[in-house]
């Protein structure tokens, strides 16, 4: 044997260096025999003829030994020199001749050394340590080697399946993808169940937020784990919510199951009729679905049963050995035997970042069906409306509204007295519009003796801006010495018309019916055979149009004037119209006057100057100019608060 | 000053301030206010339409029985009993004769009244605008004359155009360009224009109002 400084061995056929135990070169595979050679003997290729024939057994049953030795058979040896091995089949003859050649030297160097025999042996027993130990390594790294591709395989589909499910659960209006199976399966139900959500209002959808308890409860629903009550039921649901999404995890929670619980029977019967546990009645299932449930497929009825099932876990742990129950365990079981062990390592190795979730805590949100929650809800909240006001009111009034209509009036009042009260009435001196002036000259026009029909419709509301101008145009016609001949419609003009002049005048006529009573007046003919029911209103002459030449209508309303101008006014085309009314209607009769069909307006305070009234003797003039300067600044600050307001809603709806 | 003169000026003093209660809300003064008048102006128009209307028109014709004028007086008589059987027995068809007949009166007189009075004189005063006399003055152009009739004009044209294009708006959504939305805009002006003139009479006329009651008020303190 050749020893080398650093116990390494060269290989004589190719030069490799091996290390000092090595039977074979690692390069060229060439048997170093060396290591058998004993000082003082010669190689085995080099003793021929002097092997003896008495003990040939013992160096072939050591070389058979050595290459039957599995430790030592190498696919190598399958492809070793051929010349090599009919070399030592060859001088295996020869060496029987030896034997008792070197056997005797062995004996004889026995009696020499102290442990001669220790010396061989103690070599060969370091030989098979080494052995052992490089092969438990090698074993043992290939196993670890194993184990980590398995680990790096199950993380990183369980990665995958995580993402897979993530983006599968919910879609983007927040419903499952189990539950949009469902809905396809079952349109009319969800429609009821919709319009049952509407009609309950917009609260639901508060409800409808999923929690972290559901959504695992509906992720393990979808992965269609089914989860069976164990002796450690706590355990299993922190492993699984821990490793969602993977249905291989799934069974091996199942599989954690003890086999002493009588888990057998036939996997596949199992796997195809899944068995429902649950404690809910039946009558109570066929009047959710009915018939329609006959239709879902078993892999999403047995999800839906599923729900149920944790109830057993509340109680009687045993029953979960039920029946078909125990069938799908073994099949569960065998398929996720060998992953057993990885998911054991796997617990062991990752820490559990969540509390374990007590199946206590998830049994309540798990006793009712979704129609049965719904349909709880529809019913509380329909108590909770008892009392309440369904009919929303219109324009109701805020508290802030109420303040500042408060505040508006308190102030538009308190600048109206503080006026009245300090200082002079002041003057004013607006300029004179075209309608004022035309009704002026209109009322000039007025000859004497013509006849001038004035037709009173206001209210006393609006007495104070009718009145000085009526009064006024009545004097004038006082002055000329024409007829007038005062009538109205509105019953409340009566007592009104007292205060048109001094004498307390009072309408000469009262016509019913308004404006068709005027139009009746207008169209109508007295006829041969009598007289009409309306002619006996009159005390005097009935008809009313008779050698009239003015009309002046006294109205707070354009809407009567212009009646007036459409259903009156055609029928007597040579009477000339005019109006006093107020500042309200003056923009809406003006068409009128620019068409002709008035010949004159005269609207208000504004228009007095026309009729030669100082609007100073009517109103005060200074409460009149602050209560216009006030609602001016009012107008303005609500339409900047207005579009303000506008502004900020379409920011907030821009980024929305 | 009588002391019935200082009695209902106490009476409207105090009116007067149970309506400006109604700045609080609608508070039981300003209901009793209302009502008192909604009451007296109901029972005055009763009275006074028991005087001038239903004694003479319905009740003394029927003294003149069988004359004419005593038969043709029936007619109406028993279209307000008609009306008062409605009071009593509701969905009754007999009652819905005079309602009938008063409806299709009125509807007839508001279009024929409409046409007459409004829509086609009011054609003729635009197209009267552009009359070549009003539109020029001594062989010179009437710069004002011809402005006023081209924005009158183009005034009522948009402010029609602006129901029109709301009408289609609201039929259609493709409803969109962008020269219809202008002119509906510039119609939108006048329609502005108009009811911004209408709410300043409208509060000057409830100014002037509140001035003279308070007035009134006034006065009324400083007899004492």
């Amino acid at each position: 044997m050749s020893e080398q400084p650093d116990d390494l061995r060269i290989c004589p056929h190719c030069g490799q260096e091996n290390a000092s135990h090595t039977m074979r070169c690692i390069r060229c595979g060439q048997e170093l025999e060396e290591l058998f050679e004993l000082e003082g003997f010669e190689t085995t290729g080099s003793s021929d003829g002097e092997i003896s024939e008495n003990e040939p057994t013992p160096m072939a049953e050591i070389l058979a030994s050595l290459d039957e030795s599995p430790l030592l058979s190498d696919a190598d040896n399958e492809d070793a020199n051929p010349d090599v091995l009919a070399e030592i089949a060859e001088n295996q003859s020869d060496s029987d001749k030896e034997s008792q050649d070197w056997l005797e030297r062995i004996r004889q160097r026995a009696k020499e050394e102290e442990d001669a025999a220790g010396e061989l042996a103690k070599g060969a027993i370091a030989m098979d340590d080494r052995r052992s130990q490089e092969g438990r390594k090698q074993v043992d790294e290939a196993f670890d080697e194993i184990m980590r591709r398995i680990r790096e395989q199950n993380e990183r589909e369980k990665a995958r399946r995580t993402r897979r499910v993530e983006s599968d659960l919910v879609d983007e209006n927040g419903d499952p993808e189990w539950l949009r199976r469902i809905r396809e399966l079952h349109p009319d139900r969800e429609n009821d169940s919709q319009v049952t959500q509407v009609t309950s209002g917009m609260k639901d959808t508060s409800d409808d937020e999923w929690t972290e308890e559901e959504l695992q409860e509906l992720l393990r629903r979808e992965v269609g784990i089914p989860e069976t009550p164990v002796e450690e039921p706590e355990q299993e649901i922190t492993t699984e919510i821990s490793t969602p999404s993977s249905v291989e995890e799934g069974v091996e929670i199942v599989s954690t199951i003890p086999e002493d619980e009588g888990i057998q029977g036939e996997p596949a019967q199992a796997e195809t009729e899944p068995e429902v546990i649950h404690n809910i009645p039946d009558d109570e299932e066929e009047g959710f679905g009915g018939g329609a449930e006959d239709d879902i497929p078993s892999e999403e009825s047995a999800a839906l049963d599923l729900i149920e099932e944790p109830i057993q876990t509340e109680g009687e742990l045993p029953s979960v050995t039920d029946g078909e129950t125990e069938e799908a365990l073994p099949e569960e079981e065998t398929e996720a035997n060998s992953e057993e062990k990885i998911s054991e390592v796997e617990s062991e190795n990752l820490p559990s970042t969540e509390e374990p979730i007590s199946t206590k805590e998830i049994l309540p949100d798990l006793l009712l069906l979704k129609n049965q929650r719904e349909r709880a809800q529809v019913f509380s909240e329909i108590l909770g409306q008892e009392g309440r006001r369904t009919i929303p009111v219109l324009h109701e009034s805020s508290r802030q509204s109420k303040v500042g209509r408060l505040v508006l009036g308190l102030l538009l009042i308190l600048g109206v007295l503080l006026a009245i009260l300090i200082g002079p009435s002041g003057t004013v001196d607006l300029p004179l519009s075209a309608p004022a002036a035309a009704f002026a000259k209109n009322l000039e026009s007025v000859g004497s003796g013509d006849e001038v029909l004035i037709i009173l419709d206001y209210q006393a509301a609006t007495r104070n801006d009718i009145e000085p101008l009526a009064k006024r145009a009545l004097d004038i016609l006082k002055e000329k010495a024409s007829n007038v001949r005062i009538v109205t419609s509105n019953p409340e003009n009566i007592w009104l018309a007292g205060n048109l002049s001094q004498t307390g005048q009072v309408p000469d006529e009262f016509i019913p019916g308004g404006i068709l009573g005027y139009l009746a007046l207008a169209v109508g003919e007295t006829p041969s055979w009598g007289e009409q029911p309306i002619d006996q209103v009159f005390s005097g002459n009935p008809d009313l149009f008779s050698g009239v030449d003015q009309i002046v209508l006294i109205s707070d309303s354009a809407e009567f004037v212009r009646m007036w101008l459409e259903q009156v006014s055609p029928w007597k085309p040579e009477i000339k119209t005019s109006a006093i009314t107020t500042s309200v209607s003056a923009p809406i009769l003006l068409p009128y006057h620019d068409s002709g069909q008035l010949q004159g307006i005269a609207a208000g305070l504004a228009d007095a100057k026309a009729l030669d009234v100082e609007p100073q003797n009517l109103v005060n003039q200074r409460a009149f100019q602050v209560g216009m300067l006030l609602m001016i600044v009012v107008l303005l600050l609500g339409m900047i608060m207005k579009a303000d307001e506008d502004a900020q809603r379409r920011s907030e709806e821009r980024t929305q | 000053m009588s002391t019935l003169d200082l009695l209902l000026l106490l009476a409207g003093l105090v009116l007067s301030l149970m309506v400006f209660s109604y700045l609080l809300g609608d508070t039981l003064l300003f209901g009793i206010a209302m009502y008192t008048l909604v009451g007296m102006t109901a029972g005055f128009t009763f009275l006074v339409l028991l005087q001038k209307v239903i004694l003479p028109m319905a009740i003394s014709p029927l003294s003149a029985l069988p004359q004419t004028s005593a038969l043709l007086a029936l007619v109406p008589l028993l279209l307000s009993v008609l009306l008062i059987w409605l009071l009593f027995r509701k969905n009754r068809r007999t009652s819905g004769i005079p309602l009938g007949f008063l409806g299709g009166i009125v509807a007839a007189a508001l279009i024929i009244g409409l046409t007459r009075g409004t829509l086609a004189p009011q054609l003729l005063s635009i197209v009267d605008g552009f009359n070549p006399n009003k539109m020029t003055s001594a062989g010179l152009p009437n710069w004002t004359g011809i402005f006023e009739a081209f924005m009158m004009l183009a005034g009522v044209l948009a402010v029609l155009f602006v129901f029109h294009h709301r009408r289609n708006k609201k039929q259609q959504d493709t409803f969109n360009y962008s020269w219809l939305d202008g002119l509906s805009g510039f119609g939108q002006v006048f329609i502005g224009i108009t009811f911004g003139a209408i709410f300043v009479g409208l509060f000057s006329t409830g100014l002037v109002a509140l001035i003279a009651y308070v007035q009134y008020l006034v006065d009324f303190v400083r007899l004492w």
